[in-house]
Parts: structure tokens; C-alpha cells; sequence
């Protein structure tokens, strides 16, 4: 009987433990890139591009953006906040990954890519002016 | 800002700026980059600028031009394309040049528009350029915006580009040409894009005696023998544009332009200012 209630006082803790793990995993309300493609020329082989990162948690916290592979963080919110946006340019060779890491180690790390598409000439064009030029 | 009072003083840096922006080496990226420099085919795109600029009048005792709102349309298709009043046809685009028919808006006759035609343009700028009651005695300037086509190509090498467009008027306006050769980097970095050009503008004797000069018909009564100038032009022009992206929908932009009308046209028996001085800055907003 005994042993009945320690394994059941057991099973409860863990599951309450698991639940626990789960709410705060969920931390991420929302992680985005923009724009999340990278448009070169099929002749051209690195992308030089401007990407907008915003997220948004659940709760006032810190966190770190890294580009995949690299230990150096693009960038750290020093200080705790619910939404962060930033824009950084990038060289970029190859459809890339980046992951937002949050301070608190126990918490899960989220991914979102920035992907390179190579087109042939007919599915692009060079502009002729610039987007808002007046001459 | 009164760009005006200050311009003798203001050309010459402007112009050594924007020399030696072109040839020093400046720490930037040489690659491509998306919808910065390349768009995808079919994409259509509108943005609405707003901030305070003007475009310098260089006829005598006309007005210069506000500029307060800019509206911007463009569409590339596969080989047509548009760009506000510019549109094109392309003939052949490879990795670093590309030759199409072009056409656009004639830019000196925006100096003679009065308020009617600037109705036309009520989108981009407030009413403009409308002569001043004491210039009842002077001669009547009458010129109309023509429009203009060609060819045009271009020759890119890393963040450098070769421009050079041959266009007519089309419009049987003044029948003139217009020869144009043009050098710009593009300057990609952390702090914002920024694109340099230096131009040569060669206009034909009857394209350039239309705008900057008096003509015959502009006297009500025969003024007896008088030599009305008919001479070509080559002005010469610089810019600088610069874009900051704000927001992934926002950019604050500026641009500063300052182009220098021949001596050959400037001289005659019409007066005109022999600079042209445009600049904007604001915000645009692309909402497409």
C-alpha cells in the first residue's frame, strides 16, 4: 500500500514537473525573419541583404540571436523585454540558419531560415532606378 | 532650408564629396542584394515618400518646385517595365548589361508648367512654377513637356555602373535629342545605401534652345532682326541618394542633386539660373 502511494506521489511530481516544463518551454510567442529569402542572379554566388529579426515572449525576458555555427551572438537584448526587433546586414552563401537562444539554459533554443534562391535571368531583372528614385 | 543662398558656396564641396566618394575604397558589401538591386519578374511595387525637398527653378523669376509627397510605381514584367512615367522594353539582359528601348518624361519641362499642368502632377508636389505678374512685360514662355525615347544600356562591374542613354522626342514637342552618360557606385553598408552618379547630358540645338531660350513666337509683335540662339547644351549633373531601412516597411530616404546648365544656353537673350539644385528628404513608406 505503501509502496502504492510513494509510486503514484511519483508519477504525479514527474507529470507536474513535465506540465511545468512545458509552459515555460513555451516562452516564444512568435520568432520572424523578414524578408526570409535572399533573391541573386544564378551566376552570382553570396547575397549581401538587410533582415528585419523581430520576436515576441511570453513573459519580459533576455535572449540571444546567433547565426547557426557561430558562437558570437548577432545580438543580445540586454536588457528583459517581451518584443525585440532589429535589422542587421549579412553576407550570406548559402540558405542560413538562425537561432534565438534564451538566457535560462533550461529553456529550448528556436530556429527560423533565411533561404538563398538562385534564379535564371528570366525570373529576375535588374532595376532600373532605385525603388523610390525621382530621377 | 534654403538651399538657394547657399549654393554658391555648396557646389564645390558637393561636387569634391561626391568625386572622391566614387573612387575611394570605402569598407562596404560588393554583393548583390535583394530588392535592393534585383526584383522579381512580375512584381509590382508602390511606395509613397514624404518629407520636405525642391527642385530649383533656373528660369528667371519662376518658382521653384515643392516637393512634399512622392509617389512611386514600378513593374517589371519579363521584358517590360515601368517606373512612374519611364517605361522600357528590354532587348537583352545578361549577368552585367543589359540594352532597352526606353522612354521618360522630359525633366527641363517641368520649369514652364503652370498651374494646370501641375494638376497633373498634383500627386507629387504642390502647384508650381507660376510666373509673376510682373512678367507681363517680359516675352510669353510657352513650352510644353514632351516625352522622350530610345535606347538605353548599361554596363555593371562590381558596385559600378556605366549608363548611357540616346533618346528623341516623340511627342514633336521641340524634335530634340538628348545624349546621356552616366557613372554610379552603389555603396551598401550597416549605416544605410548610398548611390553616387555623375552625369553628362548632351542636348541637341533645338532641345535645349526650347526650354532655355526665347523663340520668335514668344514676342507678340516682330521684333525686328534678332539673333535667337539655337545652340546645343552639355550639363553636367551629380547625385547622391541614400536609404536607411527603418522598418521592414520604412525607409528614411534623401537625395541631393545638382545639375549645371551650358554656359551656351545660360548666356542668351532668355536667362536662366545655370543650376539646378534638387534634394528630398523623408520617409517612404512601400506599401506594395
Amino acid at each position: 500500500m505503501n509502496y502504492y502511494k510513494i509510486i503514484s506521489c511519483i508519477c504525479l511530481l514527474c507529470s507536474s514537473t513535465l506540465a511545468f516544463a512545458t509552459v515555460q518551454d513555451g516562452w516564444l510567442k512568435s520568432f520572424t525573419l523578414k524578408p526570409q529569402e535572399c533573391l541573386i542572379p544564378m551566376e552570382f554566388n553570396e547575397c549581401n541583404i538587410n533582415i528585419f529579426f523581430n520576436w515576441i515572449t511570453y513573459k519580459p525576458m533576455r535572449a540571444c540571436l546567433f547565426k547557426m555555427y557561430d558562437d558570437i551572438p548577432l545580438y543580445c537584448n540586454n536588457k528583459k523585454s517581451k518584443e525585440v526587433s532589429i535589422n542587421r546586414r549579412l553576407l550570406i552563401t548559402q540558405e542560413t540558419i538562425f537561432i534565438l537562444r534564451p538566457l535560462n539554459e533550461n529553456l529550448s533554443e528556436h530556429e527560423a531560415s533565411l533561404g538563398l534562391l538562385k534564379m535564371e535571368n528570366k525570373q529576375i531583372r535588374r532595376r532600373r532606378k532605385h525603388p523610390w528614385s525621382l530621377f | 532650408m534654403n538651399l538657394t543662398a547657399t549654393r554658391p558656396y555648396l557646389f564645390p564641396y558637393i561636387f569634391g564629396i561626391l568625386i572622391n566618394l566614387l573612387v575611394i575604397n570605402i569598407n562596404c558589401y560588393a554583393q548583390t542584394t535583394y530588392k535592393e538591386k534585383y526584383i522579381p519578374v512580375g512584381a509590382f511595387e508602390f511606395s509613397v515618400a514624404t518629407g520636405l525637398g525642391s527642385i530649383s527653378n533656373p528660369i528667371k523669376h519662376a518658382e521653384d518646385i515643392p516637393l512634399y509627397i512622392l509617389p512611386t510605381f514600378s513593374y517589371y514584367g519579363e521584358r517590360f517595365y515601368m517606373h512612374n512615367l519611364d517605361l522600357g522594353y528590354n532587348l537583352f539582359e545578361g549577368k552585367d548589361w543589359y540594352l532597352d528601348i526606353a522612354s521618360s518624361a522630359d525633366f527641363y519641362g517641368l520649369f514652364h508648367l503652370n498651374y494646370d499642368d501641375a494638376k497633373l502632377f498634383g500627386g507629387m508636389s504642390s502647384p508650381m512654377n507660376r510666373l509673376p505678374q510682373q512678367q507681363v512685360e517680359r516675352p510669353s514662355i510657352d513650352r510644353k513637356l514632351s516625352y522622350l525615347a530610345g535606347i538605353k544600356t548599361a554596363y555593371s562591374i562590381n558596385n559600378y555602373e556605366v549608363e548611357f542613354k540616346a533618346l528623341s522626342d516623340i511627342t514633336s514637342t521641340h524634335n530634340g535629342q538628348l545624349y546621356a552618360l552616366t557613372l554610379k557606385r552603389f555603396v551598401w553598408s550597416d549605416f544605410g545605401n548610398l548611390s553616387l552618379a555623375i552625369s553628362a547630358q548632351y542636348l541637341t540645338s533645338d532641345y535645349s534652345a526650347y526650354y532655355f531660350n526665347t523663340r520668335e513666337t514668344d514676342f507678340p509683335v516682330n521684333m525686328g532682326p534678332q539673333d535667337f540662339v539655337k545652340e546645343a547644351a552639355l550639363n553636367y549633373s551629380g547625385q547622391i541618394d541614400y536609404q536607411y531601412h527603418l522598418t521592414q516597411d520604412l525607409d528614411l530616404i534623401a537625395f541631393i542633386r545638382t545639375e549645371f546648365i551650358d554656359d551656351a544656353v545660360t548666356e542668351e537673350i532668355q536667362p536662366v539660373d545655370n543650376k539646378i539644385i534638387s534634394y528630398f528628404l523623408g520617409v517612404n513608406w512601400k506599401i506594395l
